[in-house]
């Protein structure tokens, strides 16, 4: 315990040197904006920034790019709740209650229900990053391809409790997602799918082009059917409301944003789609407890604060794999990692204790740059919902401008704008059909991991499919998935029933 | 006058010369078709920084990541051949993805002209916990025992860890079946964790987990030990003399780049591969630095045909079918 304070006490030393203070700072500044615009994410930034860092003492590059990160997952937040477009993976469910919260009058609510949901998730998160590193990472290793394939499973079918229509649209939404999500190159056997033999396919659909089309482009398109939206003076909501959640918003959020820093935090610490998996399977979780499910999707403040405590919570855990054994789990804390080569420090099992002030002072930093980013993002909250105020006919040109100039970024593929347009037609026919297109990008995300991982599994056992239950942690994932299922399908067989009672 | 004389001297020099170096006006661009961070980045970012200044110009570096570097290959094909564009790649696009492909939109053969060869690096075999042994002979013993752990996971399907372990399957008598993960990352999880039993990659994504005990590095493909590996000996020492294998970095122009400026960069370049702080970067990423002529990569692309098509061939691997 003493050592515990004692790394602690360097950490804070490290961290509160004014240095490093400003480049904090400057990260999670830098996080939000990119955040909030569309399209440009923390990959790409960090990936521009990275060679700038040359110049800075490996720490200070660390913290800073470190900001980058979790402040995007701030910033992704405010265009899914103000504008139906999330930036972000993790960011896709927070659209559902998020927006028609900001439709309702209630925006500010929803944006500082988020920013203050993320900052108690952050603070926990890094917490447990100073006491239970090890521990979380000895979590990390008891998933091996079989668990993997059973977790995605239980996300699948977590995934239809999601949408708020039909399950069977919902269904054949997932399938729809999980074809999408095939396009590429296949993993296991190299075999090119779906990519029409274009090189720039060979890597499957752009997430960011896909969820930018199909939400934020689709619902412009759908707009323009509506000669009313079209007034001039027409905005997003007619009124803005108060900034700042009522006290009922509190007692509604803090239970279920606990609940998303625990699931976040466990989900965190697992490679690849950790972040959405917590932000998704915390808003289920929320609905499924809830005693009105209902209300989801209608603008409930727990559909809010539940998912944006996980993906805040996930995006710190998922520092553990990285400070434990040197193995980035994701594609940032790849890039972060790469910034640790540059400066000569090999990222190993030894890093936390040959360089326990980068460490520490990282995990530290943390802390200030939570803090930083609400004490930076409540007063922006007024600035954001102002953007409501801006006439429809005037915004959503912008909208569109903003995303194209943002997925062109990317990888500066005009093909990837070209794929946004398309998507955007196809959410707008998806909308016009009454099917829901939150299950469609938990398909396309966890279908391909599904794949990968059973495939993966059948190869490791040289073909034997008992992995699947004979592993007992799969085993358990897997009954958990067929109770979930259970679940869901019941009321409504039971309603089946009951009508065809009532028909005879 | 003593302008007109040196002027004069340069021109005599131009002449006699027979491929005299031409001096370059930048900007240049040198071209990376992997993500920033990754050793390709990190290589080409140390080799701009010290171009600059050899060459007194800008020399920026692209990352134009996707489908394994050949995105950017597609893309080098088609750049200006003036000087301003270089590539920096390896061997899995300049060698390996001819042998697998047909349908490749770039042939390295007339689209690319070799500058020089940057560094080469050692591929490894490691394993974890799932098989307890610490070296090759410890290993080979526990094939035998348990057929059914006779995998090994690879960053990726078709990659040069795949077909070394095809090689090393035959050498060994076994049915080696190759595990594919998406990137030495997971790959190093599952090995760490005893999810796969053993693994096969460049040697850099195993050294730091190999010093802290976490997994046993038990061979490597070079023809001498590698620095950062010491204790562990090639497979040419374990008594395997054809199971050698190494793969490289390279320096590219695009075909039809007048010879001077290939010239040219080869110097610079070859100078800049012999400062002591950029020998000790390299030795970082493991990676060994090399050097030579335009024709000595040249050949090295064609002794590396030779070297794995067969392999490949036997492999049965064909992404396109």
């Amino acid at each position: 315990m003493s050592g515990l304070i004692d790394n602690l006490a360097l950490g804070f030393a490290v961290a509160l040197s004014w240095q490093n203070l400003a480049w904090c700072f400057a990260g999670t500044l830098l996080g939000t904006l990119i955040g909030v615009l569309p399209g440009i994410g923390p990959v790409a930034t960090i990936a521009i920034l990275l060679p700038a860092t040359f110049a800075l003492e490996p720490t200070t590059a660390l913290i800073m790019l470190a900001g980058i990160y979790y402040g995007a997952q701030y910033g992704g937040s405010t265009t899914a709740i103000l504008i139906n477009l999330p930036g972000e993976a993790s960011s896709v469910v927070t659209v559902l209650d998020g927006h028609a919260m900001a439709r309702a009058g209630r925006a500010g609510a929803a944006l500082a229900i988020a920013a203050l949901a993320s900052l108690a998730a952050g603070c926990i998160a890094t917490l447990l990053i100073a006491l239970a590193a090890p521990v979380m990472s000895g979590i990390a290793l008891s998933f091996g391809a079989a668990e993997y394939f059973s977790l995605m499973v239980l996300g699948l079918i977590a995934a239809m409790v999601i949408a708020a229509g039909s399950l069977l649209r919902a269904v054949g939404m997932i399938l729809l997602g999980i074809l999408l999500g095939l396009v590429g190159t296949d993993v296991t056997s190299g075999v090119e799918r779906y990519t029409f033999g274009i090189t720039e396919l060979a890597d499957g659909l752009d997430f960011v082009a896909l969820a930018m089309g199909i939400f934020g482009i689709g619902e412009i398109i759908a707009s323009l059917r509506n000669p009313e939206r079209l007034r001039p003076g027409a905005r997003i909501t007619a009124a803005v409301g108060r900034l700042w959640p009522s006290r009922a918003d509190f007692r509604a959020s803090w239970a279920p944003a606990l609940r998303g820093t625990f699931l976040g935090s466990l989900l965190g610490v697992l490679p690849g789609g950790g972040a959405i998996l917590a932000s998704f399977s915390a808003y289920s979780l929320e609905r499924q407890m809830a005693r009105d499910p209902a209300r989801f999707g209608r603008g409930a403040v727990e559909g809010v604060a539940a998912p944006e405590a996980a993906n805040n919570a996930a995006a710190q855990t998922a520092f553990i794999p990285l400070l434990t054994l040197g193995i980035p789990p994701n594609a940032v804390l790849a890039l972060m990692a790469g910034a640790m080569m540059i400066h000569g420090i090999a990222p190993g099992p030894n890093v936390m204790t040959d360089q326990p002030a980068l460490v520490w002072g990282l995990i530290a930093s943390m802390w200030i740059g939570n803090l930083m980013l609400v004490v930076l993002n409540l007063p922006l909250i007024g600035l954001w919902v102002r953007l409501l105020s801006v006439p429809y006919r005037l915004l959503a040109p912008a909208i569109v401008v903003f995303c194209a100039i943002g997925v062109y970024s990317l990888g500066s593929s005009a093909l990837a704008v070209v794929l946004m347009g398309g998507f955007g037609l196809a959410g707008y026919v998806f909308g016009r059909l009454g099917c829901e297109v939150t299950p469609l990008l938990l398909g396309f995300v966890l279908g391909p991991m599904l794949e990968e991982n059973l495939r993966r599994a059948m190869t490791l056992s040289l073909g034997d499919p008992t992995v699947l239950v004979t592993r007992p942690l799969s085993a358990a994932l897997l009954a958990a998935a067929a109770g979930l299922l259970a679940l869901v399908l019941l009321p409504n067989l039971a309603a089946r029933r009951a009508l065809l009672r009532d028909d005879g | 006058m003593t302008r007109a004389i040196a002027a004069g001297i340069a021109a005599l020099l131009a002449f006699t010369a027979p491929a005299a170096a031409q001096d370059i006006k930048g900007p240049v661009r040198i071209l990376v078709g992997y993500p920033p961070g990754g050793s390709a980045d990190i290589l080409s970012r140390l080799l701009a920084d010290r171009m600059k200044d050899a060459l007194n110009t800008t020399v920026v570096v692209e990352n134009k990541a996707g489908a394994g570097g050949r995105v950017a290959a597609d893309q080098f094909k088609n750049a200006t051949p003036d000087g301003s564009v270089l590539m920096v790649t390896n061997i899995a696009v300049a060698v390996i993805a001819p042998l697998t492909y047909t349908s490749l939109k770039y042939d390295p053969a007339t689209d690319f002209a070799p500058v020089i060869k940057l560094g080469d690096f050692q591929l490894a075999l490691a394993t974890g916990p799932a098989t307890g042994a610490k070296t090759f002979a410890e290993y080979a013993t526990f094939l035998k025992g348990n057929p059914g752990k006779a995998t090994y996971g690879i960053p990726a399907t078709g990659s040069l860890p795949h077909f070394f372990g095809v090689m090393l399957g035959r050498a060994l008598d076994v049915t080696y079946t190759a595990v594919p993960y998406r990137g030495g990352s997971p790959l190093n999880t599952d090995l760490v964790a005893g999810q796969v039993p053993a693994g096969i990659d460049a040697l850099v994504d195993f050294t730091e987990l190999h010093k802290a005990g976490k997994i046993a590095v038990l061979g490597t493909s070079g023809t001498a030990r590698a620095p950062q590996t010491p204790d562990v000996p090639t497979f040419t020492e374990l008594g395997f003399k054809d199971i050698a294998g190494t793969g490289w970095f390279g320096v590219f122009a695009p075909a039809k780049t007048p010879e001077a400026i290939v010239t040219r960069y080869n110097q610079v370049i070859a100078g800049i591969l012999r400062q002591p702080e950029v020998v000790q970067r390299l030795t970082g990423l493991a990676i060994e630095p090399a050097g030579g002529s335009p024709a000595d990569l040249a050949r090295q692309m064609t002794d590396d045909r030779a070297k794995w098509g067969p392999v490949i061939k036997a492999s049965g691997y064909k992404p396109e079918e």
